[in-house]
């Protein structure tokens, strides 16, 4: 009973069932998102070195990151990729979740918990393609406050709250940064956090 | 009885080198290899000419194909709305009679993002 108490005893016992680390059942959709998170956030705190936010900096940056900085180039790409990694694993992470009908109680309220996940990763993939400041990255941004203030009411004051003034001319404002860089990426951990200790309350990773 | 650890299934015990870690490394090793390969895009810059026509990062793809061909209030909020409530409702609506309509309905969303992201790579 003891490796039932304690927030990490929960994350990681001393001792797991044999199914709940086999491949074919999970294909580890779940750790990979895990671990391009944790990639993820190493390589950011990397970038956060030299990146700079704003109409003109923020572009030069990157560039100057991608071309410059030693292994710059390197870490960006690694950054990049993770990310690109972090969305498609989350997405067939959900498909498999399905397809082994893990989301029956009790572990519906941690369904919830993981579309949560899933919809940050892509908010987080957004803002961090907003960070770019490129021309392609301005349009975005000006189509994320077109569609926010389509919502009557409250869509203007939405986009401003979430974009900051981002526009086609400056999509990397300091609000997007602040945003993809603390904001979304803390909440993302803590749900991740809870997430994985609700997988061991509710029964572990094995068929029902 | 089986808890919730699987006590009383077969265990394994985590021993140095873990299944874990090596997985974890060679996840790594193929990610360093990728970004070595393909290096991100910078895209276009402010001063170069203006761009004619840009495309979403692909996750939104599919809602820029959408936006394409209906009003962007039902491309952009009602269907992604429609859909992302489904979801997020997806454990309560698959109880009892309504499973096998919502897993059919969890088979065209996923049917329908595939195909609006193929239909996103086609028009470039």
């Amino acid at each position: 009973m003891a490796q039932k108490r304690g927030f990490l005893n929960h994350i990681r016992p001393r001792g797991v069932s044999e199914k709940a680390m086999s491949f074919g059942y999970t294909f580890c959709l779940g750790g990979v998102s895990f671990l391009a998170f944790v990639v993820l956030g190493f390589t950011g705190i990397l970038l956060m070195f030299h990146y700079l936010p704003g109409e003109k900096s923020g572009y030069a940056s990157v560039t100057t990151l991608a071309s410059v900085i030693p292994f710059g180039g390197l870490i960006r790409d690694l950054h990049f990729w993770a990310g690109q990694v972090m969305v498609i694993s989350v997405s067939l992470h959900m498909v498999r979740v399905v397809k082994t009908k893990s989301y029956r109680p009790p572990k519906e309220w941690n369904w919830l918990v993981g579309m949560s996940l899933l919809v940050l990763t892509l908010v987080l993939d957004f803002t961090g393609y907003l960070l770019r400041g490129s021309q392609e990255s301005g349009a975005a941004a000006a189509v994320a406050v077109h569609i926010l203030t389509l919502l009557p009411g409250i869509g203007r004051p939405l986009a401003q709250m979430f974009l900051g003034g981002a526009s086609a001319a400056n999509s990397s404002t300091l609000m997007v940064y602040v945003w993809h860089c603390v904001a979304l990426p803390f909440l993302a951990l803590w749900l991740q956090m809870f997430h994985f200790w609700k997988i061991r309350k509710d029964g572990g990773v094995r068929p029902l | 009885m089986k808890t919730a650890d699987g006590e009383g299934e077969r265990q394994i015990n985590f021993s140095w080198p873990e299944r874990e870690m090596l997985a974890g490394l060679v996840f790594l090793a193929a990610l360093i290899l990728v970004s070595a390969l393909f290096p991100a895009a910078v895209g276009t810059g402010p001063q170069a000419p203006l761009l004619r026509h840009a495309a979403a990062p692909w996750i939104f793809g599919p809602i820029q194909v959408l936006l394409l061909y209906v009003p962007p209030l039902v491309g952009a909020w009602l269907i992604p709305g429609v859909f992302a409530a489904f979801l997020f409702l997806f454990p309560w609506l698959s109880k009892g009679r309504g499973a096998r309509p919502a897993l059919y309905f969890f088979a065209f969303f996923v049917g329908a993002v595939l195909v609006l992201l193929a239909m996103y790579v086609w028009l470039g």
